[in-house]
């Protein structure tokens, strides 16, 4: 199987993944206790009794079940989440957090992976010395620390005691400005951490496992130079279930920065999701689930393909 | 009227009455803790009418129900905690715990059809410097679904003291008969218990002395913000030390209301209402009425009021205020989360399906700058009460811009900005009415305030500490303590608040309908052991519904006596 094949093929089975992630978001409405529309307006003094019709009809509620869903689909592929009664237009909503939440993933994710690689790899190379014990420990920290609280006790050290960081982001200004990016570093490692230890663990014991491996001894018995040992032929191989690990980092990231927004009143969409969960509001939290649900599918993909590009032999 | 001493709970996230406020004082008492013995001999007198009051009513004990508030006040969840438990140790009752956001809570608990649900709801009052609204708000029959009556408790008799001692001219023209009257009063609502008052709230701002200067507390929760930045009636112009000008407002909730008909609570109120929307009335800090929009008055007879209004008051659109305003701003009260506001005092009739008819209304523009105001009949708390319906500019009215998404007022701020969940922003208003005199200026010192939403209270207190804001209020009890005894680069201003933390019963629901088993429950809610642990002693156990704030109408011994006599022995 060519490589475009594999991809064309892995592109194909996302069809019932999102299958399934989409069902199982739509299913939220139904599942909430009471009707979703009671919840909308029931308890909104100001609402009139033909507005529940009304509402009904315009979200397809007054259909069978299959029907809405197929409307829902098509509203959601065409990003028309409906509106919630607090938030307004929901795609507006998540137009304007999201961009915030995805600097903060993405800041965490690359310290996860600038941290987590070398030093698994200096841990693997130099295993059972004081600086693998080093790493173990830190990575158990790392795992064991709740993120709200490593993102107070940053705040403490950090902005208040040595007066690096301020508190909170800077309000007059956009995301990329010099200033944001300086704030964004508290809670980038915050949201960073866990990923990085456990990355880091990763890292070190597949590492170790493929030292051990008979073409490690045939590289170093033909002469190379240890460096390329490790960078050329270990790195490589190693990689695959870094990648794996990497990819699923994703769904950590994001339910992290749920966490981490509010510590850091970082404007993302987190803080709206908690916010949302909170007021019942279903539109606003299918929506953001939704969302959360396919860039998990869409990371666990771009895992699959950068499998096939380090490994050859995979091809399913 | 600050009172550090005994100072105390966070008001932030109350549901809001009037604007208005006065002074201090103490209350004691027993925990509540029981259980059911096996040994009957041995229940408390509370456990007792418990007993009795499921009998009567033939139910059999557990009574399941669910205890609800807002899941973003920790001290309410803990306290709201500790009842949960002491209910469930009587063995008469399986309570569950539920949480809400504060909006949709509020719009739950405010909802007309509450009282179909089976729920203890807790909650605060801010109410002002009247007495009346102390009652009135929470156990007459017309707040359900309007604030704060959640489960629609009604009493006859009570219904009728309370209409009393603000309608009837015999009664409140003199102080000592009112006085009186609310003693009987107190004391039936206290019998009753249709809602149990918990405590007597406190508001705690804590800020840098070294920024923000000449800073003085509101005594009562409702409006203090503004009161404290520029309030010309009581002489009141805070300045900040700082080139920028700009305050910077840590505010522990989003603001989620700009439309004066739909703000019910008191960050919108603080941030929004008195910031921005001014009425022909309001209240000084010592509770005495001052002119706002209107610069005097006379009474013509019993029910009417002729008002002169400010000749030359501008909008913040750059709109006149003139009297024709008045009727079309106050009819749009009409069926709004704030119609009490107008129409609990406004004559007017209704049409069959309950209506309010526009042209009855008793406002009756003279010309450009009189206006006689109509009541319903004679009224204790007629002039402030004139004072709660905002007048909007034309702008508004028309729908031209809509006030949900950007408030126009005459206020001395003017609307900037506002980002949802994140930050609001206002700029003081030049030409705002208010000419100056020797202790106000004529606009504000505060040239901008920009409130940033910070909804944790660590990370609020982080941002103060580090400069990043310069005021916030609504902190935790632990946080105030520490910010009060140990940190001496910040101030903490403390007053007694004009409002109560109190819980609803589900009066529609199984025992909840008895009497007897309410006074019974009442006497458990552990007041003194809620004011230690949870408010770390900065609040005063409340049994009666007047805060110590309106002294003229309440004292501690009266408070203690009524303790004592209606409430049984727990133990």
């Amino acid at each position: 199987m060519t490589l475009r094949r594999y991809v064309l093929k892995r592109l194909l089975l996302l069809v019932p993944v999102l299958f399934g992630v989409s069902v199982i978001t739509f299913s939220i409405m139904h599942l909430v206790p009471g009707d979703i529309i009671d919840i909308m307006i029931g308890l909104n003094p100001e609402a009139e009794e033909q507005l529940g019709d009304q509402l009904r009809e315009e979200y397809h509620l007054d259909k069978p079940l299959w029907e809405q869903y197929l409307f829902w689909v098509r509203d959601a592929i065409m990003l028309d989440f409906g509106r919630s009664p607090i938030l307004g237009d929901v795609s507006a909503v998540i137009a304007s957090r999201l961009p915030a939440t995805i600097l903060l993933g993405a800041a965490g994710w690359i310290i996860a992976m600038v941290i987590a690689i070398p030093s698994g790899i200096y841990a693997a190379v130099n295993k059972d010395d004081l600086a693998d014990d080093v790493s173990r420990v830190a990575a158990l920290l790392g795992i064991a620390t709740p993120n709200f609280w490593l993102g107070l006790i940053l705040i403490l050290v950090f902005a208040l005691w040595l007066d690096l960081f301020p508190v909170l982001p800077p309000s007059d200004t956009h995301l990329l400005a010099p200033e944001m990016l300086w704030f964004l570093i508290l809670p980038a490692v915050t949201i960073g951490t866990a990923s990085t230890a456990l990355l880091m663990r990763i890292m070190r014991s597949s590492m170790i496992e493929e030292l051990n491996k008979d073409y490690v001894r045939t590289a170093r018995a033909k002469g190379l130079h240890e460096r390329t040992v490790i960078l050329k032929h270990v790195l490589r191989n190693s990689l695959i279930s870094v990648v794996t690990v990497a990819a699923l980092m994703t769904a950590s990231i994001v339910d992290g920065a749920v966490v981490v927004e509010v510590v850091f009143s970082w404007p993302g969409l987190g803080e709206t999701l908690v916010t949302s969960i909170n007021r019942r509001d279903i539109f606003a939290v299918q929506a953001i689930v939704l969302l959360v649900g396919v860039a998990i599918v869409i990371a666990n993909l771009l895992a699959d393909i950068i499998y096939a590009l380090l490994d050859p032999r995979i091809r399913y | 009227m600050s009172n550090s001493d005994n100072s105390g709970n966070t008001t932030r996230r109350n549901l809001l009455k009037g604007m208005s406020a006065v002074s201090v004082a103490s209350a004691t008492g027993l925990a509540g803790c029981a259980g059911l013995e096996d040994d009957e001999a041995e229940l408390s007198e509370a456990l007792e009418l418990i007993q009795e009051g499921f009998e009567e009513e033939g139910i059999e004990a557990p009574f399941e129900t669910t205890i609800v508030t807002n899941a973003d006040n920790d001290d309410r969840v803990e306290w709201v905690g500790l009842i949960q438990e002491v209910l469930d140790d009587t063995e008469f009752f399986e309570v569950e715990r539920e949480t809400f956001e504060w909006g949709t809570y509020v719009q739950r608990i405010l909802d007309p059809e509450y009282a179909e649900e089976n729920e203890i709801y807790a909650v605060g009052l801010a109410a002002g410097f009247d007495p009346d609204a102390f009652v009135r708000a929470t156990q007459h029959p017309d707040r359900q679904g309007a604030c704060c009556n959640g489960h629609g408790f009604s009493d006859e008799e009570l219904t009728e003291l309370i209409d009393d001692g603000r309608f009837d001219p015999d009664i409140f023209t003199d102080h000592d008969t009112r006085r009186a009257h609310y003693d009987e009063l107190q004391r039936l609502s206290v019998r009753l218990s249709g809602v149990s008052f918990v405590n007597f709230s406190q508001q705690h701002d804590v800020y840098d002395p070294d920024v923000l200067q000449d800073w003085e507390t509101y005594p009562g929760s409702s409006s203090k913000l503004i009161k404290g930045l520029y309030a010309p009636e009581s002489g009141a112009a805070a300045s900040i030390d700082r080139d920028d000008n700009e305050l910077v407002v840590g505010l522990p909730e989003n603001v989620n209301n700009f439309d004066p008909i739909n703000i019910d609570d008191t960050t919108a109120a603080t941030t929004v209402r008195t910031l921005i929307y001014e009425g022909l009335t309001t209240y000084d800090f010592d509770g005495n009425v001052h002119g706002q929009l209107a610069e005097d008055w006379e009474q013509l007879d019993e029910t009417t009021y002729r008002f002169h209004l400010r000749e030359g008051v501008e909008f913040h659109n750059g709109e006149e205020l003139t009297t024709d305003l008045i009727e079309p701003s106050w009819w749009r009260y009409a069926g709004s989360p704030r119609e009490p506001d107008v129409f609990e005092w406004l004559a007017h009739e209704r049409d069959d399906d309950g209506q309010v008819i526009r042209d009855s209304m008793g406002v009756e523009a003279i010309d450009d700058y009189t206006v006689e105001i109509t009541f319903q009949e004679p009224d204790a708390t007629a002039l402030p009460s004139v004072g709660n319906g905002v007048v909007i500019p034309q702008e508004l009215i028309d729908g031209d811009t809509d006030p949900t998404e950007t408030p126009i007022g005459t206020g001395p701020y003017q609307f900037e900005e506002f980002r949802d969940d994140d930050l609001y922003r206002v700029e003081s208003f030049d030409d705002h009415w208010f000419e100056g005199d020797g202790d106000v200026p004529a606009e504000p010192n505060i040239e901008r305030v920009s409130c940033r939403i910070i909804r944790e209270d660590a990370s609020r207190t982080a941002a103060l500490l580090d400069g990043d804001i310069d005021f916030t209020y609504g902190l935790g009890s632990d946080d105030v303590v520490e910010f009060r005894d140990d940190r001496d680069d910040f101030e903490v201003q403390s007053t007694t608040a004009d409002g109560y933390d109190y819980v609803g019963w589900p009066v529609e629901h199984g025992p909840f309908g008895n009497a007897k088993v309410r006074r019974g429950v009442s006497a458990l809610i552990p007041r003194d052991l809620i004011a230690e642990q949870v408010f770390q002693g900065l609040v005063d156990p409340a049994v009666t519904p007047v805060s110590p704030m309106v002294e003229a109408f309440t004292d501690s011994d009266l408070r203690q006596s009524i303790r004592d006599e209606e409430l049984p022995a727990t133990e």
